[in-house]
Protein backbone atom coordinates (compact mmCIF):
# COMPACT_ATOMS: atom_id res chain seq x y z
CA UNK A 1 0.00 0.00 0.00
CA UNK A 2 1.33 3.36 -0.82
CA UNK A 3 0.20 6.77 0.24
CA UNK A 4 -1.48 9.27 -2.17
CA UNK A 5 -2.79 12.54 -1.40
CA UNK A 6 -6.00 13.69 -2.98
CA UNK A 7 -6.49 17.53 -3.00
CA UNK A 8 -9.87 18.94 -3.26
CA UNK A 9 -10.79 22.49 -4.98
CA UNK A 10 -13.42 23.94 -6.20
CA UNK A 11 -12.32 25.57 -9.35
CA UNK A 12 -15.38 28.10 -9.94
CA UNK A 13 -17.38 29.51 -7.67
CA UNK A 14 -20.92 27.18 -6.94
CA UNK A 15 -23.89 28.27 -8.26
CA UNK A 16 -26.19 29.35 -5.57
CA UNK A 17 -26.86 26.84 -2.59
CA UNK A 18 -29.47 25.23 -1.75
CA UNK A 19 -30.02 24.35 1.96
CA UNK A 20 -31.57 21.29 0.70
CA UNK A 21 -28.88 20.01 -1.93
CA UNK A 22 -26.73 20.70 0.70
CA UNK A 23 -28.09 18.61 3.36
CA UNK A 24 -27.53 15.88 0.64
CA UNK A 25 -24.02 16.81 -0.31
CA UNK A 26 -23.22 16.13 3.38
CA UNK A 27 -25.11 13.37 3.76
CA UNK A 28 -23.72 11.50 0.76
CA UNK A 29 -19.70 12.81 2.22
CA UNK A 30 -20.28 11.62 5.11
CA UNK A 31 -21.28 8.16 4.11
CA UNK A 32 -18.22 8.14 1.67
CA UNK A 33 -15.66 9.08 4.53
CA UNK A 34 -17.19 6.92 6.91
CA UNK A 35 -16.42 4.07 3.90
CA UNK A 36 -12.74 4.88 3.36
CA UNK A 37 -12.38 5.08 7.17
CA UNK A 38 -14.06 1.73 8.01
CA UNK A 39 -11.58 0.20 5.24
CA UNK A 40 -8.67 1.66 7.26
CA UNK A 41 -7.93 3.94 3.87
CA UNK A 42 -7.74 7.26 4.78
CA UNK A 43 -4.43 8.26 7.20
CA UNK A 44 -5.80 11.95 7.75
CA UNK A 45 -6.85 14.92 6.67
CA UNK A 46 -6.83 18.67 6.33
CA UNK A 47 -9.98 21.17 6.15
CA UNK A 48 -9.25 24.61 4.67
CA UNK A 49 -9.77 27.74 7.46
CA UNK A 50 -13.27 28.13 8.21
CA UNK A 51 -12.10 31.99 8.40
CA UNK A 52 -11.35 32.20 4.33
CA UNK A 53 -14.09 33.02 1.82
CA UNK A 54 -12.28 32.35 -1.30
CA UNK A 55 -13.93 29.31 -3.08
CA UNK A 56 -10.96 29.09 -6.07
CA UNK A 57 -8.28 27.42 -3.57
CA UNK A 58 -7.54 24.21 -2.57
CA UNK A 59 -10.26 23.59 0.25
CA UNK A 60 -9.47 20.10 1.28
CA UNK A 61 -7.08 17.46 1.75
CA UNK A 62 -7.14 13.83 1.99
CA UNK A 63 -4.25 11.23 2.95
CA UNK A 64 -5.07 8.20 1.59
CA UNK A 65 -3.81 4.42 1.22
CA UNK A 66 -4.24 2.80 -1.86
CA UNK A 67 -2.57 -0.45 -3.42
CA UNK A 68 -2.02 1.49 -6.67
CA UNK A 69 -2.15 4.88 -8.63
CA UNK A 70 -5.55 3.43 -10.27
CA UNK A 71 -6.96 2.72 -7.06
CA UNK A 72 -6.18 6.35 -5.67
CA UNK A 73 -7.82 7.82 -8.78
CA UNK A 74 -11.03 5.54 -8.42
CA UNK A 75 -10.97 7.22 -4.76
CA UNK A 76 -10.42 10.67 -6.31
CA UNK A 77 -13.43 9.88 -8.75
CA UNK A 78 -15.59 9.06 -6.13
CA UNK A 79 -14.67 11.87 -3.88
CA UNK A 80 -15.03 14.06 -6.64
CA UNK A 81 -18.80 12.55 -7.42
CA UNK A 82 -19.66 12.82 -3.83
CA UNK A 83 -18.35 16.37 -2.95
CA UNK A 84 -18.58 18.17 -6.55
CA UNK A 85 -14.77 18.98 -5.44
CA UNK A 86 -12.40 19.28 -8.57
CA UNK A 87 -9.51 16.50 -7.34
CA UNK A 88 -5.58 15.83 -7.93
CA UNK A 89 -3.76 13.15 -7.08
CA UNK A 90 -0.13 12.72 -5.70
CA UNK A 91 1.52 9.88 -4.86
CA UNK A 92 3.84 10.32 -1.71
CA UNK A 93 7.00 7.95 -1.37
CA UNK A 94 8.15 5.82 1.01
CA UNK A 95 5.31 6.33 2.81
CA UNK A 96 4.39 3.46 5.81
CA UNK A 97 1.16 2.19 7.41
CA UNK A 98 1.39 3.26 11.41
CA UNK A 99 0.83 0.41 13.30
CA UNK B 1 -25.71 6.87 4.62
CA UNK B 2 -29.36 6.26 4.41
CA UNK B 3 -32.11 8.83 3.01
CA UNK B 4 -33.62 9.58 6.60
CA UNK B 5 -30.21 10.97 6.85
CA UNK B 6 -30.05 13.18 3.90
CA UNK B 7 -33.91 14.11 4.91
CA UNK B 8 -32.95 15.18 8.01
CA UNK B 9 -30.01 17.29 7.65
CA UNK B 10 -31.86 19.13 4.33
CA UNK B 11 -34.65 19.90 7.07
CA UNK B 12 -32.41 20.80 9.42
CA UNK B 13 -30.27 23.44 7.19
CA UNK B 14 -33.32 24.57 5.48
CA UNK B 15 -34.65 25.55 9.26
CA UNK B 16 -31.35 27.47 9.67
CA UNK B 17 -31.39 29.27 6.43
CA UNK B 18 -33.34 32.15 7.79
CA UNK B 19 -31.72 32.70 11.06
CA UNK B 20 -28.21 32.80 9.00
CA UNK B 21 -29.94 35.45 6.38
CA UNK B 22 -31.70 37.75 9.50
CA UNK B 23 -28.38 37.37 11.12
CA UNK B 24 -26.39 38.41 7.86
CA UNK B 25 -29.19 41.43 8.03
CA UNK B 26 -28.31 42.60 11.24
CA UNK B 27 -24.71 42.96 10.55
CA UNK B 28 -24.49 43.90 7.06
CA UNK B 29 -28.11 45.61 6.77
CA UNK B 30 -28.06 44.65 3.16
CA UNK B 31 -29.34 41.65 1.78
CA UNK B 32 -27.49 40.67 -1.14
CA UNK B 33 -24.20 40.76 1.08
CA UNK B 34 -26.87 38.84 4.02
CA UNK B 35 -26.84 36.26 1.31
CA UNK B 36 -23.40 35.67 0.44
CA UNK B 37 -22.52 35.67 4.13
CA UNK B 38 -25.61 32.66 4.48
CA UNK B 39 -24.40 30.81 1.04
CA UNK B 40 -20.53 30.98 2.61
CA UNK B 41 -21.81 29.37 5.76
CA UNK B 42 -23.38 26.57 3.79
CA UNK B 43 -20.32 26.20 1.83
CA UNK B 44 -18.06 25.98 5.22
CA UNK B 45 -20.49 23.18 6.77
CA UNK B 46 -19.92 21.08 3.41
CA UNK B 47 -15.85 21.73 3.37
CA UNK B 48 -16.48 20.88 7.33
CA UNK B 49 -19.01 18.22 8.29
CA UNK B 50 -18.00 15.32 6.23
CA UNK B 51 -14.37 15.00 7.85
CA UNK B 52 -14.99 16.72 11.20
CA UNK B 53 -18.23 15.36 11.67
CA UNK B 54 -21.91 17.39 12.07
CA UNK B 55 -21.31 19.44 15.53
CA UNK B 56 -23.95 17.91 18.16
CA UNK B 57 -25.33 22.03 17.74
CA UNK B 58 -24.88 22.08 14.14
CA UNK B 59 -27.24 25.75 14.31
CA UNK B 60 -24.65 27.33 16.65
CA UNK B 61 -22.20 26.17 14.55
CA UNK B 62 -23.69 27.82 11.68
CA UNK B 63 -24.65 31.14 13.34
CA UNK B 64 -21.16 31.58 14.72
CA UNK B 65 -19.79 31.13 11.32
CA UNK B 66 -22.88 33.36 9.16
CA UNK B 67 -21.55 36.09 11.85
CA UNK B 68 -18.20 35.67 11.13
CA UNK B 69 -18.40 35.66 7.62
CA UNK B 70 -20.55 38.76 7.87
CA UNK B 71 -18.22 40.77 10.12
CA UNK B 72 -14.91 39.74 7.54
CA UNK B 73 -17.21 41.58 5.08
CA UNK B 74 -18.22 44.27 6.89
CA UNK B 75 -14.54 44.80 7.76
CA UNK B 76 -13.58 44.58 4.17
CA UNK B 77 -15.77 47.55 3.01
CA UNK B 78 -14.13 49.59 5.63
CA UNK B 79 -16.94 51.49 6.70
CA UNK B 80 -20.29 51.62 9.42
CA UNK B 81 -17.57 51.83 12.28
CA UNK B 82 -19.48 52.09 14.54
CA UNK B 83 -21.92 49.11 13.72
CA UNK B 84 -19.20 46.50 13.55
CA UNK B 85 -17.90 47.45 17.15
CA UNK B 86 -21.51 46.89 18.30
CA UNK B 87 -22.26 43.32 16.23
CA UNK B 88 -18.86 42.23 17.30
CA UNK B 89 -19.50 42.41 20.91
CA UNK B 90 -22.78 40.16 20.57
CA UNK B 91 -20.88 37.56 18.16
CA UNK B 92 -18.44 35.54 18.79
CA UNK B 93 -14.83 35.37 16.94
CA UNK B 94 -12.98 32.67 18.40
CA UNK B 95 -11.35 30.29 16.31
CA UNK B 96 -13.66 27.82 16.92
CA UNK B 97 -17.64 27.72 16.05
CA UNK B 98 -19.33 27.81 19.52
CA UNK B 99 -22.49 26.04 19.37
CA UNK B 100 -24.33 29.11 20.79
CA UNK B 101 -27.85 28.38 21.61
CA UNK B 102 -30.37 29.90 19.41
CA UNK B 103 -33.49 30.35 20.57
CA UNK B 104 -33.52 33.51 22.13
CA UNK B 105 -36.04 36.25 21.57
CA UNK B 106 -33.59 38.24 19.02
CA UNK B 107 -33.58 34.85 16.82
CA UNK B 108 -37.11 35.28 16.72
CA UNK B 109 -37.32 38.46 16.04
CA UNK B 110 -35.08 38.47 13.40
CA UNK B 111 -37.00 35.90 11.58
CA UNK B 112 -39.76 38.18 11.84
CA UNK B 113 -38.04 41.17 10.27
CA UNK B 114 -36.82 39.03 7.60
CA UNK B 115 -40.61 37.48 6.87
CA UNK B 116 -41.60 41.45 7.15
CA UNK B 117 -39.10 42.77 5.09
CA UNK B 118 -39.09 40.17 2.41
CA UNK B 119 -43.46 41.22 2.24
CA UNK B 120 -42.29 45.01 2.35
CA UNK B 121 -44.95 47.20 0.86
CA UNK B 122 -42.30 48.84 -1.33
CA UNK B 123 -42.36 45.74 -3.08
CA UNK B 124 -44.92 44.43 -6.08
CA UNK B 125 -46.43 41.25 -5.05
CA UNK B 126 -44.39 38.92 -7.07
CA UNK B 127 -41.35 40.25 -6.12
CA UNK B 128 -42.41 39.56 -2.55
CA UNK B 129 -43.04 35.87 -3.22
CA UNK B 130 -40.12 35.55 -4.84
CA UNK B 131 -38.10 36.99 -2.08
CA UNK B 132 -39.87 35.08 0.85
CA UNK B 133 -38.62 32.00 -1.55
CA UNK B 134 -35.35 32.42 -1.64
CA UNK B 135 -34.61 34.62 1.57
CA UNK B 136 -36.78 32.67 3.92
CA UNK B 137 -37.24 28.94 2.40
CA UNK B 138 -33.78 29.21 0.71
CA UNK B 139 -35.15 27.82 -2.37
CA UNK B 140 -32.37 29.08 -5.26
CA UNK B 141 -33.57 31.26 -8.05
CA UNK B 142 -33.34 27.97 -10.68
CA UNK B 143 -36.17 26.58 -8.38
CA UNK B 144 -38.41 29.18 -7.93
CA UNK B 145 -38.67 29.76 -11.62
CA UNK B 146 -39.12 26.32 -12.15
CA UNK B 147 -41.83 26.56 -9.25
CA UNK B 148 -43.86 29.32 -11.18
CA UNK B 149 -43.30 28.40 -14.54
CA UNK B 150 -40.46 31.17 -15.64
CA UNK B 151 -37.25 31.33 -17.15
CA UNK B 152 -34.51 31.78 -14.83
CA UNK B 153 -33.64 35.32 -15.89
CA UNK B 154 -36.97 36.47 -15.23
CA UNK B 155 -36.81 34.83 -11.58
CA UNK B 156 -33.27 36.10 -10.79
CA UNK B 157 -34.41 39.93 -12.34
CA UNK B 158 -36.97 39.86 -10.04
CA UNK B 159 -34.64 39.63 -7.30
CA UNK B 160 -32.25 41.49 -7.98
CA UNK B 161 -34.48 44.24 -8.50
CA UNK B 162 -36.17 43.53 -5.54
CA UNK B 163 -33.05 43.61 -3.60
CA UNK B 164 -32.13 47.03 -5.63
CA UNK B 165 -35.45 48.72 -4.48
CA UNK B 166 -34.97 47.81 -0.81
CA UNK B 167 -31.93 48.83 -0.86
CA UNK B 168 -32.85 52.24 -2.60
CA UNK B 169 -35.64 53.12 -0.46
CA UNK B 170 -33.00 52.71 2.65
CA UNK B 171 -35.28 50.08 4.33
CA UNK B 172 -33.32 49.21 7.39
CA UNK B 173 -33.32 45.91 8.48
CA UNK B 174 -32.62 46.30 12.20
CA UNK B 175 -33.72 50.66 12.98
CA UNK B 176 -37.10 49.81 12.55
CA UNK B 177 -40.14 48.66 14.50
CA UNK B 178 -41.90 46.32 12.92
CA UNK B 179 -45.37 47.48 12.24
CA UNK B 180 -47.10 43.97 12.49
CA UNK B 181 -50.67 44.09 12.24
CA UNK B 182 -49.53 46.41 9.02
CA UNK B 183 -46.72 43.60 7.66
CA UNK B 184 -48.31 40.52 8.37
CA UNK B 185 -51.52 40.78 5.89
CA UNK B 186 -49.06 40.62 3.14
CA UNK B 187 -46.79 37.94 4.83
CA UNK B 188 -49.70 35.56 5.00
CA UNK B 189 -50.79 36.76 1.70
CA UNK B 190 -47.86 35.63 0.38
CA UNK B 191 -47.78 32.36 2.46
CA UNK B 192 -50.94 31.42 1.16
CA UNK B 193 -50.21 32.38 -2.90
CA UNK B 194 -46.98 29.84 -1.99
CA UNK B 195 -49.23 27.31 -0.59
CA UNK B 196 -51.64 27.28 -3.79
CA UNK B 197 -49.33 27.04 -6.19
CA UNK B 198 -48.18 24.23 -4.45
CA UNK B 199 -51.54 22.11 -3.59
CA UNK B 200 -52.87 22.45 -6.98
CA UNK B 201 -50.33 23.54 -9.44
CA UNK B 202 -51.78 25.99 -11.97
CA UNK B 203 -50.20 24.45 -14.83
CA UNK B 204 -47.93 21.53 -16.10
CA UNK B 205 -48.26 17.82 -15.67
CA UNK B 206 -47.90 17.43 -12.22
CA UNK B 207 -51.12 17.83 -9.80
CA UNK B 208 -49.23 19.20 -7.19
CA UNK B 209 -45.75 20.71 -5.97
CA UNK B 210 -45.06 19.14 -2.15
CA UNK B 211 -41.61 21.16 -1.82
CA UNK B 212 -43.31 24.29 -2.29
CA UNK B 213 -47.16 23.56 -0.25
CA UNK B 214 -44.57 21.92 2.15
CA UNK B 215 -42.12 25.72 2.71
CA UNK B 216 -45.29 27.37 2.58
CA UNK B 217 -47.03 24.91 5.81
CA UNK B 218 -43.03 25.42 7.53
CA UNK B 219 -43.08 28.42 7.16
CA UNK B 220 -46.73 29.67 8.49
CA UNK B 221 -45.46 26.53 11.20
CA UNK B 222 -42.48 29.04 11.96
CA UNK B 223 -44.83 32.08 12.03
CA UNK B 224 -47.17 30.42 14.48
CA UNK B 225 -44.32 30.06 17.19
CA UNK B 226 -42.66 33.63 16.08
CA UNK B 227 -45.75 35.47 16.81
CA UNK B 228 -47.97 33.10 19.17
CA UNK B 229 -50.90 35.70 20.21
CA UNK B 230 -51.49 36.33 16.31
CA UNK B 231 -54.63 34.48 14.80
CA UNK B 232 -53.99 34.81 11.45
CA UNK B 233 -50.98 32.47 11.25
CA UNK B 234 -52.66 29.41 13.20
CA UNK B 235 -55.56 30.22 11.17
CA UNK B 236 -53.55 29.71 7.71
CA UNK B 237 -51.74 26.63 9.11
CA UNK B 238 -55.56 25.21 10.33
CA UNK B 239 -56.27 25.32 6.92
CA UNK B 240 -52.73 23.99 5.44
CA UNK B 241 -53.15 21.41 7.57
CA UNK B 242 -56.33 20.24 6.59
CA UNK B 243 -55.56 20.38 2.99
CA UNK B 244 -52.29 18.84 3.29
CA UNK B 245 -53.65 15.72 5.16
CA UNK B 246 -55.54 14.74 2.35
CA UNK B 247 -52.42 15.08 -0.54
CA UNK B 248 -51.65 11.41 -0.44
CA UNK B 249 -55.20 10.23 -1.66
CA UNK B 250 -55.89 13.10 -4.38
CA UNK B 251 -54.79 11.03 -7.01
CA UNK B 252 -54.84 7.07 -7.89
CA UNK B 253 -52.14 5.00 -8.42
CA UNK B 254 -51.92 6.28 -12.04
CA UNK B 255 -52.13 9.99 -10.74
CA UNK B 256 -55.88 10.65 -12.26
CA UNK B 257 -57.43 12.95 -9.89
CA UNK B 258 -59.74 12.14 -7.23
CA UNK B 259 -62.43 13.95 -5.56
CA UNK B 260 -63.78 13.88 -1.84
CA UNK B 261 -66.10 11.28 -2.54
CA UNK B 262 -63.41 9.07 -3.83
CA UNK B 263 -60.69 9.53 -1.61
CA UNK B 264 -60.30 6.71 1.11
CA UNK B 265 -60.39 8.76 4.22
CA UNK B 266 -58.78 6.17 6.31
CA UNK B 267 -55.68 7.35 4.38
CA UNK B 268 -55.79 10.70 5.38
CA UNK B 269 -52.97 12.11 7.69
CA UNK B 270 -54.42 12.16 11.02
CA UNK B 271 -51.63 13.61 12.45
CA UNK B 272 -51.61 16.82 10.18
CA UNK B 273 -56.01 16.70 11.06
CA UNK B 274 -55.21 16.91 14.39
CA UNK B 275 -52.70 19.71 13.89
CA UNK B 276 -55.57 21.47 12.05
CA UNK B 277 -58.06 21.03 14.86
CA UNK B 278 -55.55 22.48 17.37
CA UNK B 279 -54.68 25.52 15.19
CA UNK B 280 -58.26 26.24 14.45
CA UNK B 281 -58.79 26.41 18.36
CA UNK B 282 -56.19 28.83 19.60
CA UNK B 283 -57.12 30.60 15.50
CA UNK B 284 -61.13 30.56 16.86
CA UNK B 285 -59.66 32.13 20.50
CA UNK B 286 -57.47 34.88 18.66
CA UNK B 287 -59.71 36.27 15.43
CA UNK B 288 -62.66 38.08 17.01
CA UNK B 289 -64.17 38.83 14.75
CA UNK B 290 -63.89 35.38 12.68
CA UNK B 291 -61.68 36.83 9.73
CA UNK B 292 -61.73 35.63 5.99
CA UNK B 293 -58.89 33.14 6.84
CA UNK B 294 -60.52 32.06 10.18
CA UNK B 295 -63.78 30.94 8.05
CA UNK B 296 -62.00 29.40 5.61
CA UNK B 297 -60.07 27.44 7.75
CA UNK B 298 -63.59 26.45 9.38
CA UNK B 299 -64.98 25.22 5.96
CA UNK B 300 -61.39 22.71 5.56
CA UNK B 301 -62.16 21.42 8.45
CA UNK B 302 -66.10 20.52 7.74
CA UNK B 303 -64.51 18.28 5.11
CA UNK B 304 -61.59 17.14 6.42
CA UNK B 305 -63.39 15.95 10.00
CA UNK B 306 -66.57 14.81 8.07
CA UNK B 307 -66.20 10.55 8.58
CA UNK B 308 -67.85 9.78 5.37
CA UNK B 309 -68.51 12.19 2.42
CA UNK B 310 -71.89 11.58 3.01
CA UNK B 311 -71.89 12.68 6.39
CA UNK B 312 -70.17 15.96 5.23
CA UNK B 313 -72.41 19.00 7.00
CA UNK B 314 -73.37 20.78 3.74
CA UNK B 315 -75.94 22.96 5.69
CA UNK B 316 -73.20 24.14 8.36
CA UNK B 317 -70.55 24.49 4.98
CA UNK B 318 -72.96 27.11 3.77
CA UNK B 319 -73.27 28.30 6.30
CA UNK B 320 -69.66 29.64 6.58
CA UNK B 321 -69.63 30.36 2.80
CA UNK B 322 -72.67 33.38 4.22
CA UNK B 323 -70.18 34.58 6.85
CA UNK B 324 -67.44 34.84 4.61
CA UNK B 325 -69.28 36.20 1.38
CA UNK B 326 -70.09 38.91 4.16
CA UNK B 327 -66.75 39.66 4.46
CA UNK B 328 -64.49 38.40 1.35
CA UNK B 329 -67.50 39.16 -1.61
CA UNK B 330 -65.00 37.31 -4.11
CA UNK B 331 -66.46 35.14 -7.31
CA UNK B 332 -64.36 32.23 -6.11
CA UNK B 333 -66.40 32.80 -2.92
CA UNK B 334 -69.60 32.49 -4.52
CA UNK B 335 -68.08 29.56 -6.78
CA UNK B 336 -67.42 27.39 -3.76
CA UNK B 337 -70.63 28.54 -2.12
CA UNK B 338 -72.47 27.39 -5.26
CA UNK B 339 -71.07 24.69 -4.99
CA UNK B 340 -72.22 23.80 -1.71
CA UNK B 341 -75.76 24.86 -2.10
CA UNK B 342 -75.73 22.89 -5.21
CA UNK B 343 -74.45 19.55 -2.74
CA UNK B 344 -77.31 20.87 0.15
CA UNK B 345 -80.71 21.71 -1.78
CA UNK B 346 -79.64 20.15 -5.38
CA UNK B 347 -77.98 21.73 -8.43
CA UNK B 348 -81.28 23.67 -10.19
CA UNK B 349 -80.57 25.54 -6.82
CA UNK B 350 -76.90 26.66 -7.98
CA UNK B 351 -77.48 26.97 -11.43
CA UNK B 352 -78.32 30.05 -11.41
CA UNK B 353 -75.32 31.64 -9.32
CA UNK B 354 -73.54 29.56 -11.98
CA UNK B 355 -74.94 31.25 -15.12
CA UNK B 356 -73.65 34.61 -13.59
CA UNK B 357 -70.54 33.84 -12.64
CA UNK B 358 -69.46 32.01 -16.05
CA UNK B 359 -70.42 35.96 -17.16
CA UNK B 360 -67.67 37.53 -14.58
CA UNK B 361 -64.72 39.09 -16.36
CA UNK B 362 -62.06 37.14 -13.88
CA UNK B 363 -63.92 33.80 -13.68
CA UNK B 364 -64.70 33.30 -16.91
CA UNK B 365 -60.96 32.43 -17.75
CA UNK B 366 -60.82 29.88 -15.16
CA UNK B 367 -61.90 26.51 -16.52
CA UNK B 368 -63.12 25.82 -13.21
CA UNK B 369 -66.41 27.84 -13.28
CA UNK B 370 -66.46 25.88 -16.57
CA UNK B 371 -66.09 22.47 -15.02
CA UNK B 372 -68.29 23.25 -12.72
CA UNK B 373 -71.83 23.99 -14.43
CA UNK B 374 -71.02 21.34 -16.77
CA UNK B 375 -70.90 19.11 -14.27
CA UNK B 376 -74.65 20.60 -12.27
CA UNK B 377 -76.16 20.43 -16.43
CA UNK B 378 -75.33 16.69 -16.35
CA UNK B 379 -76.27 16.26 -13.23
CA UNK B 380 -79.94 17.57 -14.71
CA UNK B 381 -79.62 15.82 -17.55
CA UNK B 382 -78.80 19.03 -19.88
CA UNK B 383 -76.46 16.87 -22.05
CA UNK B 384 -75.80 18.86 -24.70
CA UNK B 385 -75.25 22.14 -23.03
CA UNK B 386 -73.05 20.58 -20.19
CA UNK B 387 -71.12 19.17 -23.29
CA UNK B 388 -70.51 22.67 -24.17
CA UNK B 389 -69.38 23.48 -20.91
CA UNK B 390 -66.86 20.99 -20.51
CA UNK B 391 -65.06 21.59 -23.83
CA UNK B 392 -64.77 25.50 -22.48
CA UNK B 393 -63.20 23.96 -19.57
CA UNK B 394 -61.05 21.52 -21.39
CA UNK B 395 -59.61 25.11 -23.57
CA UNK B 396 -58.78 26.72 -20.44
CA UNK B 397 -57.48 24.21 -18.23
CA UNK B 398 -53.76 24.34 -17.73
CA UNK B 399 -52.84 21.46 -15.45
CA UNK B 400 -52.96 18.05 -16.94
CA UNK B 401 -54.26 15.80 -14.55
CA UNK B 402 -57.31 18.22 -14.14
CA UNK B 403 -57.68 17.94 -17.99
CA UNK B 404 -57.36 14.04 -17.77
CA UNK B 405 -60.06 14.21 -14.80
CA UNK B 406 -62.57 16.80 -17.35
CA UNK B 407 -61.78 14.48 -19.93
CA UNK B 408 -62.76 11.04 -18.37
CA UNK B 409 -66.24 13.65 -16.83
CA UNK B 410 -66.71 14.39 -20.11
CA UNK B 411 -66.79 11.00 -21.21
CA UNK B 412 -68.55 9.63 -18.39
CA UNK B 413 -71.68 11.25 -18.83
CA UNK B 414 -72.09 11.44 -22.57
CA UNK B 415 -71.90 7.57 -22.28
Amino acid sequence: MSRFVLVGARRFPPAELSPTHVGVTVARSLAFVASIRRWQLLDSYAIDAIGRAEVDQPRTMLLMWASCPAAAANLAAAWSRVTGFDVSTWPLVAGRRAA
Amino acid sequence: MSGDVETALSRMLREEWPRLVAAGMRILDDFQAAEDAAQETLLAALDHWPLSGVPDRPGGWLMTVCRRRALNALRDRQREADRMRSAAEAAAVDDTPAETPLDGPAIIDDQLRLMAMCCHPVLPFDAQVALTLRMVAGLTTEEIAAAFHQPIATAAQRLVRAKRTLRSHRIGFADDEIDLPVRLPAVLDVLTLVFNEGYLTHAGSDLTRPDLAGESHRLTMLLTAIVPGEGGPWALRALQSFHLSRSCTRTDDNGNLLTLDEQDRRQWDHALIDDGRASLDRARQLCKPPTALLLQAELAACHATAPTFEDTDWRAIVERYDQLMALDATPVVELNRAIAIAMRDGPAAALPTLNRLVEHRDLARSHRVWAVRAELRSRLHDNVRADQDYQRALELVGNDIERAYLVRSRQQFTL
